[in-house]
């Protein structure tokens, strides 16, 4: 009941049309400081500070190193766990609140980089790498197979049936044939 | 008959494909080791500065709002951020020098109690207000103290300093807020 109370007073954006006694505002009335209203209907009570961690965690802590929002303990991991939790209970959905953290720190808050734009290079990279390595694996042996085929001193036949090897005739040539 | 050597011939498509792989990675490389990752990217130069109403130490309340039609700089700082304290004298001093320029400290992650007491002891020439919950930092994408947005007339941010300041960035800075 508190965090719905304390809900209007965060609606300050829709502070003229809603009163403390229409707590629905989560329903399409956008709070202040972002665009829209939430995607969906306020999730369970319960559920908030979960769903928040889970977004939280991929968010990076502007003033740590290496560290997610989730993990640390600093002032801007909390102020932005506090207004995590604040648009998630509204019922903002988590694509929602990474857009209103992007819009202020740009795709560097992002943990993990969108799949989007330029990005989707990164994203497709190591698949790229991994077929170019299985082609040139291919490759590779389908040349060494090709070359063996082709090898003309190369034979199947086992080992006591072959002729003479060529060095050996190589050596008798030089000799003359003379045994 | 034996067939052509092969040892010795340049394989084109491989070295090709090689080099433009070898190229690339430099690029790369080139250019992230010219950044710095941990280096938080301006993203809200060029936007509409966004709005806050806010208490100043002595409990007076000010909204972004009510300041549309005048220069503004807004400074993040805090008791416990050294280079916040390098900064303080030219900001004062900056203060006295540009009478129409609306100068406003912002204490960030702090208690009132100690940026009063400082400010007592340091000196202050503008009103210096309090982000309890870190909020209007959080609005205006601050990575750290010190610092610094420059707004002009219209309420948009011209310039978002990311360090202390010194005599070379705050003139200029001041200048384009003023002239637009």
């Amino acid at each position: 009941m508190m965090l719905l109370g304390w809900l209007c007073v965060a609606a300050a954006g829709a502070k003229d049309v809603v009163t403390e006694g229409e707590v629905a505002i989560a329903d399409g009335v956008a709070l202040d400081g972002m665009p829209e209203g939430p995607a969906g209907p306020a999730p369970d009570p319960e559920d908030v500070g979960r769903i928040a961690h889970g977004i939280a965690a991929k968010l990076r802590c502007p003033v740590c190193q290496g560290l997610s929002a989730a993990d640390s303990t600093s002032a801007a991991a909390l102020a932005m766990q506090k207004r995590i939790k604040e648009l998630g209970a509204a019922g903002y959905d988590e694509q929602q609140i990474e857009d209103y953290f992007t819009e202020r720190y740009s795709e560097w808050i992002l943990l993990e980089p969108s799949s989007q734009g330029l990005n989707q290079i990164l994203w497709m990279l190591p698949w790229v790498g991994a077929g170019l390595g299985v082609g040139i694996a291919a490759y590779t042996m389908a040349s060494w197979q090709r070359r063996r085929a082709e090898d003309p001193n190369r034979t199947t036949a086992p080992i006591e049936e072959r002729p003479r090897d060529r060095y050996e005739r190589m050596l008798l040539d030089e000799l003359g044939d003379d045994p | 008959m034996t067939s052509p050597p092969t040892e010795g011939r340049v394989k084109w498509p491989i070295l090709l494909v090689g080099l433009v792989l070898i190229v690339g990675l430099v690029m790369v490389l080139a250019s992230g080791f010219g950044k710095n990752p941990n280096a938080l990217p301006d993203a809200r130069t060029g936007d509409r500065a966004p709005a806050f109403a806010l208490g100043d130490l002595d409990g007076e309340r000010w909204t972004l709002e009510e300041l549309s039609g005048r220069p503004v700089v807004l400074n993040f700082w805090a008791t416990w951020c050294g280079p916040c304290k390098l900064e303080h004298p030219l900001l004062l001093s900056a203060a006295r020098a540009y009478p129409d320029v609306v100068f406003l400290g912002v204490v960030y992650s702090d208690e009132p109690g100690k940026a009063r007491r400082y400010l007592d002891e340091q000196g202050s020439a503008y009103p210096h207000l309090v982000d309890p919950d870190g909020r209007v930092a959080l609005d205006y994408g601050v990575g750290g103290v010190p610092e610094t947005y420059f707004i002009d007339r219209s309420g948009m941010i011209v310039q978002k300093v990311a360090a202390p300041l010194v005599p070379q960035v705050i003139r200029p800075a001041l200048d384009r807020i003023r002239a637009r």
